[in-house]
Order: structure tokens, then sequence, then C-alpha cells
């Protein structure tokens, strides 16, 4: 399985290729797909001006293959893809990509919900925000 | 041989001339010498005693008695012990061995007989007569033997009905480095070196700023637990116990208790930022 960890922000041309790379497979009816983008938050007045991300390498690798191989046994996927950005994205870029492809609609739909549930409670990825004055605050999920 | 019937006599009472401290007290881990052997020897003793010369061994919460003929090595530490005890057999320890095993006690006090005085193990060829059993009612040859100005213990062993018994690799809890003997500072890092395991410590986020590293190596103690690291790590790093994170132990989350083995990865993980 490819890495998922990608270095930098997710770009959009890359969505769209695997989209298009995806007619190929002429038994998909449905795909739907996850992005998450850096918003801007606002931190004690301070805007965040983007997140760096770091990840426990091995650890989160292995944890997205496990998820994948859920996501794979619990709904009738074709195809699954994960992009997780690490280093530095800025607000309104993307730094993760879900991609759930099934041939009739529910599975993807259901698939692409779980994967992201799952990335944010198993996958040791951390962040920090860069605040507009130069300072850090480290990020935690909710 | 059943607890009760035995006393554990631990020799502490050396002039410790080559450590220069008094070694019985030496740190060893997260004891001290003496405190390792005090430890062994209640395993397989109802009744344990110190015999020191010095002082410092108060606190362990066993008697203390001094050489009745002191500077007299470990034959006067024996005979105080015998004089001492209450019991027919007595196993004397000396504290600078610190990597004999609860298991190696157990098998010597099975060899123990109405036959014979002393039953002694014999490694590689060389008597341990400070890993023996010794009958109490030898307490008073030893004041003869003392008196008359002898001290070698071997030669002790000779003169009384002995029952020397090998120790060797046909036995299963054998290790090479049983009889151990610690004489210097650089003999007891190199059996801490033997007795740790080596941990290799990550950690990630906000701790690896706090503690300002993202990687270290570290020698735990066996048997090792997570929380045992998880204290020596706040002990180094005081920051970190007001630091929410979860453990991984080879890349796995670890649970409660778990044990560390030589080799093993632990990663220190704040909360997650990921998706």
């Amino acid at each position: 399985m490819k890495k998922v960890l990608f270095d930098g922000p997710v770009e959009p041309q890359f969505i769209a290729d695997c989209i298009a790379k995806h007619a190929a497979k002429k038994d998909i009816g449905a795909h739907s797909i996850f992005l998450g983008q850096v918003r801007a938050d606002t931190l004690e007045g301070k805007q965040v001006r983007a997140i760096e991300y770091t990840a426990y390498d091995e650890m989160a690798e292995k944890q997205f293959r496990s998820i994948r191989e859920a996501a794979f046994g619990l709904f009738g996927l074709s195809c699954l893809h994960v992009v997780h950005s690490v280093g530095m994205v800025p607000a309104g870029e993307l730094s993760l990509f879900v991609f759930a492809s099934s041939p009739h609609r529910r599975a993807c739909v259901s698939a692409a919900h779980y994967v992201v549930e799952q990335i944010k409670e198993k996958v040791p990825v951390f962040g920090r925000e860069l605040l507009e004055d130069g300072t850090f605050a480290w990020k935690k999920n909710n | 041989m059943k607890k009760e019937d035995l006393t554990a006599i631990v020799l502490s009472g050396g002039r410790s001339s080559r450590m220069g401290r008094d070694k019985g007290l030496m740190p060893l881990g997260a004891s001290t010498l003496a405190g390792r052997a005090l430890k062994t020897a209640s395993q397989v003793a109802g009744a344990v005693m110190l015999i020191a010369n010095k002082g410092g061994y108060e606190d362990f919460g066993y008697p203390v008695y001094a050489d009745l003929y002191p500077q007299n090595g470990p034959a006067g530490g024996i005979h105080s012990g015998l004089v001492h005890s209450t019991t027919e057999q007595n196993l004397v320890l000396a504290c600078d061995m610190p990597l004999l095993s609860v298991p190696l006690l157990k098998h010597l006090s099975e060899q123990v007989n109405g036959d014979h005085e002393i039953t002694a193990p014999v490694h590689l060829g060389e008597v341990q007569p400070l890993c023996a059993f010794y009958v109490r009612h030898l307490v008073q040859f030893l004041e003869e033997f003392i008196r008359s100005g002898k001290r070698r213990l071997n030669d002790l062993l000779r003169e009384r009905k002995t029952r020397y018994v090998p120790i060797d690799s046909s036995l299963p809890f054998y290790a090479p480095g049983l009889f151990t003997n610690v004489n210097t500072t650089v003999d007891l890092a190199a059996v801490e070196s033997t007795d740790a395991a080596k941990v290799k410590v990550l950690f990630f986020g906000r701790l690896a700023e706090i503690t300002r590293r993202r990687e270290l190596e570290l020698q735990l103690q066996v048997p090792g637990t997570l929380d045992r690291l998880t204290d020596v790590l706040a002990g180094r790093f005081p920051a970190l116990k007001n630091e929410v994170f979860t453990v991984a132990i080879n890349q796995a989350i670890a649970a409660t208790g778990a044990s560390l083995r030589e080799g093993d990865e632990v990663a220190l993980l704040p909360p997650y930022a990921g998706g």
C-alpha cells in the first residue's frame, strides 16, 4: 500500500487526477470525497496562518493501514485512498484527502465518514498552529 | 527446608577499601547492594539479619549486628550472625554479589541435609563460601578458628563436614554471572548495565518541546514497567507531570501496567491533531 503521509498541502490537481484515473473502473457507481482544509481560526485575537503537521511516522502508517482494512471489512468498497499532509499547510489549503468508491452510494459515504473519524481518533499526527505574530500554539482534536 | 526454619545472614561489614564508600550502601538500580541482598534473602528465609560495622543500615527494617570479633573479615561476620540466630540452618549471603538468584538459593537449600554442617556452591572450580548454608552449632568452632588467627573461609570449609554443590549450565536457572562479585564502582556499573533493559523513548509534539528532545535512550532496571519508566521520566523532566499524553510501546497503544523489554520503543504521544 502506498504511504499516506505526504509532504506539504494536498494539491487540488492531485484530487482531479485521482478522480480521472477512476473512470477506468467500471464497477464504481459512486465516490465520496472528504477534504480537510486548514481553517483560519482566531486564537486569543490572533489569526492562524498555517498548521505545521508532524507525525509518529511508522505508527501513523500502521494505523492508516488498519483503518483501511477495517473500512474494507465494514463497507462494500471498491477503492479507498487517503492522503494526509505533514509539514506546513497554509490556511485555506488542504491537509487531508479521503476518497472512497463503491458500486452503490451508501457504502462510500459511510466509509468516508468512518475513515475521517478514525483518523482523528487513532492516528498519531500532531499539529502546531502558526499564528499571525509568528508564535505557535499546539492544536488538539475535539 | 521450610522458610521458617532458615535464617539469612547478610554480610555487609567489610571495609570496602576499593570502593571508597561503604559497599553495601552503594546504589544499584532503584535500591542498594545491601537492599538487593536483603530482598533476595527474604524470599527464601523466614528470619533475616544484617551484619554491619558502620551506620546507615537501620532503615532496612531488619536487625543489624556488628562483628563480635572485628577485623576478621567475613569469618567474623558469620560468627556474629550465628550467635544471634535462632535456627539450625543459616544462609550466609555477601551483599556484594548482586546477581545471586532465588532459584539458585532454593536449589542449594534442597541440597542441605543432616550429614553436613556446611553446604556451599562450587562454580567454575571456585568455592563460594559467601553464598552457603552453615549450621548454628559451628559458632563454637568459628570462635576458636578466629581466635587462633585463622580467617580464610575455604580453610573453615575444609576443616568441617562440607557438602560442595556444583553449579553449572545443566541447571535450569544457571547464568554465568550468578556469582559476580562487585568490588569497584566499575564492577557496579557493569552489573547495572547487564541488569537493565535498554529502551528508546520518543517524544512528540509539545512533549518534544518541553523535554527539548525527540528521542532518548534509557536503561531501565529489570523487570521494567511502564509506570517505572514514566516515574523516571517525570523525575528527569518534571514539567512532564503537568502534561496529558498516551503511551505507545512498539507502535501500539500500551495498557496500564505493561512491562518493558530490552529494545522496546516507547513513544509519548500528546493529544492528536490529525484529520
